[in-house]
């Protein structure tokens, strides 16, 4: 698995191949559903890849945008030169060409030309109620909704303002209109604004698209030479793409600092590659395995980032969730579960069914590195030949996670076979509680007497000291078996409190809270 | 009165020992597991790793056959073997048998070979190294015997006539026992897994080298521990290192030391030394005297040989007498240690080789000659040459000894040029 700088080309690109894949669309949050439909509709009639759909659906985007623009100016200004001039001054407006070119944004630009299709329904309906007009209306409305970007950015305000800034001058008749059309020069250079970009649109886009914003070709390829072939899923995968909360950990992982928490997240997907030219980031912690100007390709280090492993299932009992971006203590809590050298056999049959091949032991369960989704099922051989279901499990990082129960060879069909509902709506991502900030860690050791840092157990009304960090001064409770105790000393790396006197003996949760965080529980014993 | 008849064998062999004790190059060498490939380097990894040993002047090399990684290809990856032509199944026997592997081998400039070997199987994802984290039974047992016995009987028929040493050792038990707790809970389990698998692989190596009376090829049995004051201990989240004060009594605490060595035979014991060179384990902090590194490994391996005198073979005692303890992993991070305030790696390497020297180790092996790709905060920059090719100049040095290259070949091609005067 490769993990790079993604951009939203990519991301509907990949959405669109794990629709053509699996048949379900991504979640909203990662993009929104009708482009990457449209992109997979494409390939699948044309036979073209995905990121030659990609680019027709785009090249129809942008001309159905000039084109409705030019007819609701008709409809106001029976003049057509007026009509010329503001389709193709709009064809060069900056928020199209941005979606085109600075940011390559298929779905930003199908959203706006589906505006102008809603305008001009709505003004069709405003001239006389029809039957045709409603439907668009309707139609244009749904797929408005299908397309609306996940959110709000300073483009879709210039987008707006534009729209504002041509309508207004092209629909309300004024008389520099009159002079506007009689200056010869006005079509032609009206024509080159749009023929120019367009032309160069369609000669340069290819390779813009795929890999913008500018990932070398030749950091890819390598890749793509020296990695193991099903590892290996693009630019930005396909699995990244429905995994919980990818927005907010890609964003870090690519923005500078944060390199310990990036770190862990990489190794958490199992990431082979990263692709990056953050050198101050990611020279210090990586290799650098090819350089290709000022991009980097780094080998991330990691037990073995097969796509399926043996895992204890005795351990994953007492596995906490991740309870956000920077949860450094449950990220290594995981991956020292799961980082396994043991890697199990997985052949895929094709895009959705794949034979898992493993000889279990007592403690084994297998992670398979394949997103949880609902429609995944699978089936294990008894010794007698006879196949049943077998429970898809979800670990914290989202990947399915089988427990046959068994040991000796074992054999699992796992297949995806979605319900319709989940073909037709996105697919859902696992929504629990993600917080950011940095949460307290109580060390390993780390509580003991604050008089002569002896380990448990304790008396009651001992004074303990607490050594950890990411503890926040004037805002942190420590929690004894989940009654609150006031700490007497809070620096960032230590607290001193008192055990309660009036508390039962017995082995006891400590938990430290801090800014509205809590560490994870630590266990001690507290005698009479 | 056959106490004393002891008592004055066991003298005589070990003064029989110390005198036989060969020369520093036979004494030693460096391992190579995982490692940047310079730039300037024209063959494989293996390959320019011994190139670059035996240039230095060692005669003592080691390195790992076993599944899970070539020399050439990451650990892991799928392309690993598969320029190599080989058979299946893939054992450690057909590994000894590429090219790159062979050479070390028969490289008449290596005197002793130390194999880090594990017998392989596949669990269902390709060959990996055996699996020691479910219960150990007659199937593991015939694994690691056949493998084993397999291995020997290839080198005895390969390099049977050749003067040479070839050591065949497992990795830290320790780590592996921590790995096994980790993923089971059990350190029962980890500790019999250790002890069964240990005394089948000796058992092996001995029946083989019995069959092979006459060879001059002779292969040993090497064991190897890293913990020896520590104890893995249940931490309030799984299993990890500690160190136990006396009143801990309720905290149970296990190493190969204590659990292991005293069940199982061996004809040497192999100690990475990291517990004792690389920082003092009452505070595990690295900042300290460097003059104390070899007062410490000393220290440790009296308490070692002390523990593990009675597992000794009788093969060993022949060989070894009572300096039995090879060091079998020494070596320092520059990113921990060169910027210390108390001093850098010459200082604290010199120390540790000093006191291994002095205290008789047969072998000394120095981890390792490339770096080892950056991993995250993990120690870093082991390596006698870094990603460039280039040796790194270390602190503390003099003109004829600036780095662990010049230091070490002036040490090895006679007496110590420049070592003398570090400051």
């Amino acid at each position: 698995m490769i993990y790079g700088p993604d951009s939203t080309a990519q991301v509907t690109i990949q959405a669109a191949e794990h629709l053509l894949r699996f048949g379900t669309p991504v979640p909203f949050s990662v993009s929104s559903p009708l482009v990457p439909a449209l992109v997979a509709l494409a390939a699948n009639l044309t036979g073209l890849g995905a990121d030659w759909a990609y680019l027709a659906v785009v090249a129809a985007g942008y001309a159905v945008g000039a084109l409705c623009l030019y007819w609701i100016v008709r409809r106001f200004q029976p003049n057509s030169g007026i009509a010329l001039w503001g389709a193709l001054t709009y064809s060069a407006a900056p928020s199209r060409l941005s979606c085109l070119y600075g940011q390559p944004d298929a779905p930003r630009l199908l959203f706006w030309t589906l505006v102008l299709v809603c305008a001009l329904a709505a003004d069709s309906l405003r001239r006389g109620f029809s039957r045709r007009g409603l439907v668009l209306l309707i139609c244009g409305l749904v797929l408005l909704i299908g397309t609306m970007p996940g959110s709000v950015t300073d483009l879709d305000a210039l987008a707006l303002l534009e729209l504002a800034v041509l309508v207004g001058m092209t629909c309300w008749k004024g008389v520099w209109q009159d002079h506007l059309v009689k200056l010869s020069m006005v079509k032609p250079i009206c024509t080159a604004l749009f023929v120019m970009p367009s032309l160069w649109s369609f000669a340069i886009y290819p390779s813009l698209a795929y890999h913008a914003p500018a990932m070398p070709e030749a950091a890819v390829t390598w890749v793509r030479m020296n990695s193991d072939e099903p590892r290996v899923q693009g630019p930005v995968s396909a699995q990244a793409l429905v995994r919980p909360n990818r927005e907010v950990i890609d964003r870090m992982i690519e923005s500078p600092g944060r390199t310990r928490e990036s770190l862990l997240w990489l190794r958490a997907y199992a990431a082979e590659y990263l692709i990056s030219m953050d050198w101050e980031k990611f020279h210090p912690v990586f290799e650098c395995v090819c350089q290709e100007g000022e991009w980097c390709v780094y080998r991330i280090p990691h037990p073995n980032p097969a796509q399926a492993v043996l895992v204890s299932r005795e351990r994953r009992q007492a596995l906490k969730p991740i309870r956000g971006p920077m949860d450094v203590e449950g990220l290594e809590a995981y991956l020292s579960w799961a980082g396994r050298p043991e890697v199990v056999g997985v052949a895929w049959h094709d895009s959705t069914s794949a034979e898992i091949r493993a000889d279990l032991g007592p403690a084994d369960a297998i992670l398979v590195r394949e997103h949880a989704l609902p429609g995944w099922r699978a089936v294990v051989q008894e010794p007698s030949g006879k196949w049943t279901p077998l429970e898809i499990q979800q670990d914290p990082a989202g990947f399915i996670l089988l427990d046959p129960k068994t040991t000796g060879p074992t054999v699992i069909q796992l297949e995806y076979d979605p319900g319709w509902l989940d073909r037709v709506t996105p697919a859902s991502l696992t929504k629990g509680p993600f917080v950011a900030g940095d949460f307290p860690i109580i060390s390993t050791d780390g509580i003991a007497d604050a008089f002569d840092y002896t380990p448990a157990p304790f008396k009651r009304g001992a004074v303990l000291t607490i050594f950890g960090r990411n503890f926040v001064a004037d805002h942190t409770s420590v929690f004894v078996g989940g009654a609150e105790t006031t700490p007497s000393y809070v620096d960032s790396n230590q607290i001193n409190f008192q055990l309660p006197l009036s508390m039962t003996p017995g082995t006891m949760d400590i938990v430290v809270e801090s800014d509205g965080r809590r560490s994870y529980p630590y266990s001690v014993e507290v005698i009479g | 009165m056959a106490g004393v008849f002891r008592l004055a064998a066991a003298m005589l062999l070990a003064v029989t020992a110390a005198i036989s004790q060969p020369g520093l190059p036979q004494r030693i060498g460096f391992y190579q597991w995982v490692g940047v490939l310079p730039a300037d380097a024209s063959s494989d990894l293996l390959t320019e790793a011994r190139h670059r040993s035996v240039a230095a002047g060692a005669r003592v090399f080691r390195l790992y056959v076993g599944a899970r990684f070539d020399y050439i290809h990451p650990p892991y990856s799928l392309r690993r073997f598969s320029r190599d032509g080989m058979r299946e199944p893939l054992t450690p026997a057909r590994i000894v048998q590429i090219p790159r592997y062979r050479e070390v081998l028969a490289d008449p400039n290596i005197e002793t070979v130390i194999l880090t070997v594990y017998p392989i199987r596949d669990y269902g994802g390709g060959p990996d190294d055996v699996n020691l984290q479910r219960p150990w039974s007659d199937r593991e047992r015939e694994l690691e015997f056949a493998q084993t016995s397999e291995l020997c009987r290839r080198l005895y028929e390969d390099f049977g006539a050749l003067d040479k040493t070839v050591i065949i050792a497992n990795s830290e038990a320790d780590e592996k026992m921590l790995d096994i707790m980790n993923y089971t809970g059990s350190p029962e389990l980890a500790v019999e897994n250790i002890r069964r698998w240990t005394q089948t692989r000796f058992e092996a190596i001995r029946e083989a080298r019995e069959a092979h009376p006459s060879a001059r090829l002779r292969i040993l049995h090497a064991f190897e521990i890293s913990l020896v004051n520590l104890r893995i201990a249940k931490q309030n989240r799984g299993f990890g290192k500690a160190l136990l004060p006396e009143s801990a009594q309720k905290r149970r605490g296990w190493n190969a030391l204590n659990d292991v060595v005293p069940h199982v035979s061996f004809d040497l014991l192999s100690y990475s030394a990291y517990e004792s060179t690389n920082s003092p384990f009452e505070t595990r902090h690295p900042d300290a005297d460097p003059a104390e590194t070899g007062v410490r490994l000393v220290r440790d391996l009296n308490l070692i040989r002390s523990k593990a005198r009675d597992s000794l073979s009788p093969a060993g005692r022949r060989a070894f007498g009572d300096r039995f303890v090879m060091v079998g992993e020494v070596g320092y991070a520059r990113d921990r240690f060169e910027h210390l305030p108390t001093g850098g790696i010459l200082p604290r390497l010199r120390s540790a080789l000093q006191a291994a020297v002095d205290w008789g180790c047969p072998y000394i092996v120095l981890w390792q000659l490339f770096d080892h790709p950056r991993d995250g905060d993990a120690a870093w920059g082991f390596g006698m040459h870094d990603r460039r090719g280039h040796v790194p100049r270390l602190k503390h040095s003099t003109d004829e000894c600036d780095s662990i290259q010049s230091c070490l070949s002036g040490l090895l091609s006679g007496g110590g040029r420049g070592w003398g005067t570090v400051e």
